[in-house]
């Protein structure tokens, strides 16, 4: 039986630095009882959120650079960012933005000729002091074959009551009398478009409505198909009205898709801008007129 | 031969993943059955025992209880012969010196004795060891041996530990003796903070972890919050805890092993105790049944939902006194046991009162209708129930996706209910001294009911409302219920086949069921998951003395699993390598498996929850590869120990609906799948004995997770991922009083966090907001760090033994904050740290019938 006493002399060194190791870390604890009490929300890295729209065929419209605003800030106005960097490649061929109104954190073009087309490739680089976000797109294809069922759109004033069954009437009518027009085109599998209605006259007669008619532009939701039915009833003036197309790029049908964010999910919009938040993106569009009348 | 046998085990573990195709899994096959002859002729190889040698065997146990202790050491003093008891405390020493033999017999808890055998004559009969209780404090103490170890100890295999529950009551404790919340104050074993009882082994997470209780998988082990585990520390005999790199009679798991073996009741008489504390009670009754068996009964429950002891209510209040955060708002009295919150930014703070108990039962029944047959029916049972709700008032709703603006009254309402349910049935046969079997059937049930409620009652304007003051309401509501059902057959069989070799062999067939069904606020979105796969697993592995300094144990595992229609192979290799008397090199690698995955549910919010899904086609097996080295040098007094690991995980999963698809009414684009990797390493100093005992501990790790739809790929600090965990325990003893201390300290853990509001004008003209969330997992909670003390003194009368004691839980009141939520649609933004106890005092007492 070998009891405490034969313990070798290494132990009892060893006894010693146990007792010392174990004193340490009682004694620590004196040095770290303190409770920093910071704010978790003051902890965000501010980020530089980028919205550029491009058209092709138009002259290089504004960029637009805010940063992120912090939770517990007491304001929730982007502060607009004027004092940045921006340059804009246009198929390696470099293009700076200048900042297009004072305070406005709104980047454009300054000779206003530069324009794009599709299948361009671009890029944007804003330097912010560290900080650099850089994004890049293609501008897509634009529609083609866009073509319009009907060159008039006979549409009747509305002067009348027409009961509950109102909307119906406005149905048939489109129906019978042959007013509703058809846009089409030839849409790409997976390719995503929206439809503007915009009326081009300078002083448009307005259609006289019990009902509260659209205003003189309309713009659909995003779509996939390749045709829209104009009804009568999302006109509101007569005269010429341009029917454009867009087809957007699959970074702008992201953010669409992520318009509403529920605040119990937190779901972000994917982003195309690199170390930043927004969205650079270009359009390309096709258009075809069509004339809205009173019935003869 | 040997050259032979490593040559197919290396063919053999080319890949632990699944395979397809019929000629590949014919290879396999035929791979297993090689690998098993190799193993069976190595160990055949000198089966007959030499003309001077016998074999001694016989069964360890308690002595004033007649009850087997599993895991004891029995060792030939003078010689390199010996080894552990088995879980039902039998032993042989295989190919004995012909002579007068002294065995050492020691285990956790007891005095260490020596025992003469007079090995000369082969003997068929079993020789029964009972050791004594150490009693030192009753001036009873009995040492015939050297003492060692006072709480845990290293276990044969690397990375494994044997645990004493009867210990436990020497270390600080929240009112009562836990088990986790003691394991987690071991190297390598993290618990994350005080809100969960669960284990994080090197990296993994606690559903990595294979709990088995009497055989009986354990799918939850949290009680209370996770202040305290699932099990009644009073009803468990023994604690098996294997860090990784575990042996192949194991499986179903990527991290560790815990097997807990419950106790099976005093064998001599009647015998009644029972405890109570600040928070909970629990007796036992333990009597002999038919003179051959044992009958054990183990109740404990909370009264927090029936009683509120006045004096924890008073030291409960005298501590928040010490608090200094800005409460413009009157906070309501706290109850026992509940956790604090507190508001940020000087915008106001809010108490929770919660509701809450929970149960647990142990029973345990054992019979020994022969001398060879041992039969033990065991049932476990446990229950939480918690239900929460506030309001707060005067609050400005806010929406990011119109203008619109109210005022009224913040509602939240939370229920939980979980809890398991099992039962095993356990015929153990000796059909030789160097044969045994264990036949087990078991059932285990988990299930869970999550259900909270958000509202907003007020007025103000509603989204495209033109009307200023109409009634405003709003309302979400998160249901999650999940439930896993386990029955298993089991065979293992230990063949003690020579000096140098122990074979163990085993078949076991599960089926496990999950449903998981949850609700999703007001998104209309479901899940509803429903999934049965059976499992059928065979394992061998050889325990061999290679050398005299040298131990190896190889083993295969491998599995079918139905749903997958795959085989998974799981070799498994470690070793102990003794460079001198005190000086031991360890080492293992092994692959793992698991079938059933444990998702993590991404809520930035309110803190992340998990459910249960069994594995299939769409959500594959995890696996893991371990690689652990160590070294550790140890005298009779002192052990300090090195070891590092390092683990590879695959086939993790995550489930955010914050990163899936928008608008996906069924959520599995929501699934996310990827990989990790932990890796550390981990230095103990401890003294073993002595008046004064303890250890410290630090372990420097690092859990990183690849996800390839999160974080853009990029890798990411897992949600557990703590970088320095320290755990300084020390007990002193005088008389009949212990006085203990424990610290610990570990680095902040990872979270998610919202960082800030954006908007971003589309091409309609519309503007939209968003809150933007930083990038996963870079924000980290402040460091952890509390002070526990203890003051315990026996005492005893001729009809009782009893004990009484005081404990400090964090005596410095630290605050450690356990988690971070945010209300973003209140404005300003709320934020809440639910913070853990502060300084809790609490008093207990035991006492146990002579």
């Amino acid at each position: 039986m070998s009891g405490l006493a034969s313990r070798p002399t290494a132990a009892t060194s060893a006894a010693k630095i146990a007792r010392s190791a174990l004193s340490c870390a009682f004694v620590a604890l004196g040095l770290s009882g303190c409770d920093d009490g910071d704010s978790p929300l003051s902890s965000g890295t501010e980020l530089l959120v980028v919205t550029g729209y491009l058209f092709a065929g138009e002259p290089v419209g504004e960029v637009d650079v805010s940063v992120t605003v912090p939770l517990d800030s007491e304001s929730e106005v982007a502060p607009a960012v004027n004092d940045a960097r921006l340059v804009l490649t246009v198929n390696e061929t470099s293009y700076e933005l200048e900042l297009a109104l004072g305070d406005s954190g709104r980047y454009a073009y300054p000779a206003g000729d530069l324009t794009v087309m599709p299948g361009d490739a671009l890029s944007l680089r804003v330097e912010r002091g560290d900080m650099v976000v850089r994004a890049a797109t293609v501008v897509p294809p634009a529609p083609v074959n866009l073509t319009v069922s009907a060159e008039r759109l006979v549409v009747e004033p509305d002067t009348a009551f027409a009961g509950f069954g109102g909307f119906g009437r406005f149905a048939r009518q489109g129906e019978d009398a042959g007013e509703t027009l058809t846009v089409s085109w030839e849409a790409e599998e997976d390719a995503r478009y929206f439809v503007t209605i915009e009326n081009v006259e300078a002083d448009p007669d307005s259609v006289e409505s019990l009902i509260a008619r659209p205003p003189g532009s309309f713009a659909s939701p995003l779509m996939r198909g390749n045709s829209l039915a104009i009804q009568s009833l999302f006109i509101g003036f007569y005269g010429t009205h341009e029917v454009r197309v867009f087809r957007v790029t699959e970074e702008y049908a992201a953010l669409e898709a992520f318009r509403f964010q529920n605040l119990d999910e937190l779901a972000e919009p994917p982003t195309n801008i690199e170390n930043g938040l927004g969205i650079f993106t270009a359009f390309s569009s096709a258009v075809v007129e069509f004339e809205v009348v009173r019935p003869d | 031969m040997r050259s032979t046998s490593a040559r197919s085990a290396s063919a053999c573990s080319v890949s632990g993943r699944s395979v397809s195709g019929a000629a590949r899994r014919g290879r396999q096959h035929l791979c297993l059955i090689a690998t098993t002859a190799m193993l069976l002729l190595l160990a055949t190889g000198r089966l007959h025992a030499q003309g001077d040698r016998h074999d001694i065997s016989g069964r360890v146990i308690d002595r004033q209880s007649d009850e087997p202790l599993p895991y004891a050491a029995v060792v030939l003093r003078g010689s390199a012969h010996g080894g552990l008891t088995n879980a039902d405390g039998y032993f042989v020493i295989v190919n004995a010196p012909a002579e007068l033999c002294t065995l050492e017999v020691s285990t956790i808890g007891y005095a260490t004795i020596l025992v003469p055998v007079d090995n000369q004559r082969a003997s068929s009969d079993p020789l029964e060891i009972g050791l004594q209780v150490e009693a030192v404090y009753m001036g009873e103490t009995e040492v015939t041996a050297e003492k060692a170890y006072e709480v845990w100890k290293p276990g044969a295999e690397v990375s494994q530990i044997t645990f004493s529950p009867r210990q436990l009551e020497a270390l600080p404790a929240l009112g009562e003796a836990d088990i986790f919340r003691s394991l987690q104050l071991l190297p390598g074993i993290s618990g994350v903070g005080d809100g969960s009882a669960g284990l994080y082994v090197r990296g993994g997470t606690p559903d990595q972890n294979l709990v088995i209780y009497d055989g009986m998988t354990v799918y939850h082990v949290d009680h209370f919050y996770g202040i305290f585990s699932a099990f009644n520390s009073e009803a468990v005999k023994d604690i098996q805890v294997y860090k990784g790199g575990y042996p192949a009679k194991f499986g179903g798991r990527l991290s560790s092993v815990l097997e807990l073996t419950g106790k099976s009741g005093h064998g001599k008489r009647l015998q009644l105790s029972g405890g109570a504390n600040l928070l909970s009670a629990h007796m036992m009754l333990e009597t002999p049944v038919w003179d051959t068996g044992s009958f054990v009964f183990a109740f404990r429950r909370s009264y927090t939902d029936i009683i509120q002891s006045g004096l924890y209510n008073d030291l409960f209040d005298l501590s928040q006194k010490e608090e200094s955060a800005p409460t413009p708002q009157a906070p309501a009295a706290p109850q026992a046991g509940q956790f604090r919150r507190r508001g940020f930014g000087g915008r106001f703070g809010q108490e929770v009162s919660p509701v809450f108990y929970f149960y647990d039962l142990n029973s345990k029944l054992t019979l020994s209708p022969s001398a060879r047959d041992f039969v033990a029916f065991s049932l476990y049972s446990g229950r939480d129930n918690q239900s929460e709700s506030n309001e707060l008032g005067g609050l400005n709703f806010r929406r990011l996706d119109s203008a619109a603006n109210a005022t009224g009254t913040r509602t939240n309402e939370t229920a939980t209910d979980w809890g398991n349910l099992g039962g095993g049935l356990k015929w153990g046969r000796r059909w030789h001294s160097r044969l045994y079997t264990n036949l087990l059937l078991s059932s285990s049930l988990y299930s869970s009911d999550y259900f909270r409620s958000r509202g907003f009652a007020g007025t103000g304007a509603q989204a495209n409302s033109t009307q200023a003051n109409s009634p405003f309401q709003r309302r979400s509501v998160y249901e999650e219920d999940n439930e896993v059902q386990d029955v298993s057959l089991r065979l293992d069989t230990e063949w003690s086949v020579h000096a140098d070799h122990q074979v163990d062999l085993g078949i076991k067939v599960a089926d496990i069921r999950t449903d998981y069904a949850g609700t999703f606020g007001d998104s209309l979105q479901t899940l509803d998951l429903h999934t049965q796969a059976r499992e059928v697993s065979v394992y061998v592995q050889d325990q061999w003395s290679a050398l005299k300094a040298l131990e190896m144990t190889v083993g295969l595992r491998v599995t079918h699993h139905n749903q997958t229609d795959a085989l998974y192979h799981a070799p498994r290799f470690s070793l102990g390598y003794h460079l001198t008397d005190r000086l031991t090199l360890k080492g293992a690698w092994g692959r793992y498996h698991q079938f059933i995955n444990n998702i993590s549910s991404e809520d930035v919010l309110r803190g992340n929850t998990d459910f249960w899904l069994v594995a299939d086609d769409e959500f594959e097996p995890g696996r893991a590869e371990h690689r652990i080295l160590g070294i550790g040098y140890e005298t009779s007094v002192y052990l300090v120990e090195v070891e590092g690991y390092d683990k590879d995980l695959d086939g993790l999963t995550e489930f955010s609906r914050r990163q899936g698809r928008p608008g996906e009414a069924d959520l599995l684009g929501s699934f996310f799948f990827g990989e990790g990797r932990a890796r550390g390493v981990e230095f103990l100093l401890q003294k073993k004995s002595g008046s004064l005992n303890g250890w410290l501990s630090y372990t420097l790790g690092e859990v990183e997770h690849t996800f390839a739809g999160l974080n853009d790929g990029d890798p990411f600090p897992a949600d557990h991922d703590r970088r320095h965990e320290v755990n300084a325990v020390s007990s002193y003893r005088l008389g009949r009083w212990t006085a203990a201390a424990t610290w610990v300290f570990a680095s902040g853990r990872a979270y998610t966090a919202p960082e800030s509001v954006y908007s971003v004008e589309l091409v309609d003209g519309e503007v939209a907001s968003f809150v933007h969330v930083g990038a996963k997992n870079t924000s980290r909670l402040p460091d952890y760090h509390r002070l526990d003390l203890s003051l315990t003194r026996q005492f005893s009368t001729p009809t009782l033994n009893w004990s009484a004691g005081l404990s400090l839980f964090n005596a410095y009141a630290n605050t450690n904050v356990q988690s971070r939520e945010y209300d973003l649609e209140i404005d300003p933004v709320v934020v809440t740290d639910v913070t853990t106890l502060g300084f809790t005092p609490s008093v207990f007492i035991k006492a146990r019938i002579k």
